[in-house]
């Protein structure tokens, strides 16, 4: 039987685990030399949305502020400066944790 | 011309009042439902009788569980795995209910904003409240970048709080827009097909490829909603 002689020919079964980890082994640095440095992901991120969010979040916060303390238009004015900062400050973060796979 | 937007519009199936309020059943609810239900068949369906060597549809379930395991693992750390349930919940109910929207006649409630903000508010609240649990007060220097000179402080606090609370309107707009504008081209070059009549061939053949493109499109957002949430996590539970 075919069966039986692959089974003959296997190497014993206490070397399995060695086996299966050096297997995981090649082939995560075959995945590290693969993937070049540019994200792959980065293109899909659309990472504009993370600047704009900053500055939505800016405009909104200004606007409350206003609307508590009655100070317009100065908080709409500084908390989108701020927010503007906070937009560059996401697209920073977001792009320097990614994964580096 | 037909109206590439009319896909969009939500009608409820079963009316429902209570005290003025509509909760009505709606089509989007029903593919929430639909996505959910799908979600466990395809997930208890893969092991209902589970092998030492899987067959196709139980390779796949467990290179879905490893995909997300394995992403959670390299973002958010080891200690990040107690929260494995919630990201995994919410990468297949995105990704689940994003392809259920590229069958025909299908409805695609990512493409709302309210749904995706409303995803986007539950992965927020619930990293705010891992932070606070797991630091306490301590939890609020997350807004103070390590070695910041005492002078700069009032600045870059407002900027950094502004950063935080940004983070639900990026996830949720990011998720809506892409769905949104990649199911409307669609419905534009399906309208295209059919007024050029013999020539209608050649948006015909760009709608096949993109059709494709989108299903690519609807899996990435559900990962990218899902990486974020991970290091969202990262950053709750290491501060910094």
């Amino acid at each position: 039987m075919k069966h039986e002689k692959n089974m003959k020919e296997a190497p014993p079964l206490h070397t399995l685990k060695l086996r299966i980890e050096k297997a995981k082994q090649a082939k995560k640095t075959r995945r590290i030399q693969k993937s070049s440095p540019s994200t792959t992901i980065g293109q899909f991120l659309n990472v504009g949305v993370e600047f704009v969010a900053g500055i939505v979040a800016g405009v909104a916060g200004g606007l409350f502020v206003d609307w508590m303390c009655g100070t317009s238009p100065w908080g709409l004015v500084s908390f989108f400066i701020l927010g503007c900062a906070a937009g560059f400050l996401n697209v920073y973060r977001v792009l320097t944790k990614l994964p580096k796979s | 011309m037909i109206d590439p937007l009319h896909q969009f519009v939500i009608y409820p199936l079963f009316s429902l009042q209570i005290k003025g309020l509509d909760v009505s059943f709606t089509n989007s609810s029903l593919f929430m439902v639909l996505a959910a239900v799908g979600t466990v068949l395809f997930l208890s369906g893969g092991f209902k009788d589970a092998q030492l060597i899987p067959g196709r549809w139980q390779a796949m379930v467990e290179m879905t569980y490893g995909f997300v395991a394995g992403l959670l693992d390299e973002t958010a750390g080891l200690k990040g795995r107690r929260y494995f349930p919630f990201v995994f919940t919410l990468f297949m109910f995105i990704a689940v209910g994003n392809l259920l929207g590229m069958l025909p006649y299908g409805f695609t409630f990512t493409s709302h904003i309210i749904v995706t903000f409303g995803l986007a508010m539950m992965a927020f609240g619930f990293v705010t409240l891992v932070g606070f649990a797991r630091h306490g007060l301590r939890y609020f220097t997350i807004f103070v970048p390590q070695s910041t000179p005492v002078y700069m402080l009032p600045l870059i606090v407002p900027i950094e709080i502004l950063s935080y609370l940004s983070r639900p309107i990026s996830l949720s707009v990011r998720l809506f827009a892409n769905m949104m504008a990649g199911h409307t081209m669609l419905k534009v070059f399906a309208a295209f097909t059919v007024s050029l009549g013999l020539f209608g061939v050649a948006p015909l053949a760009i709608n096949a490829i993109l059709t494709g493109f989108e299903i690519l499109i609807a899996l990435l957002q559900a990962y990218v909603f899902t990486i974020l949430t991970c290091i969202y996590f990262h950053d709750a539970i290491h501060l910094h």
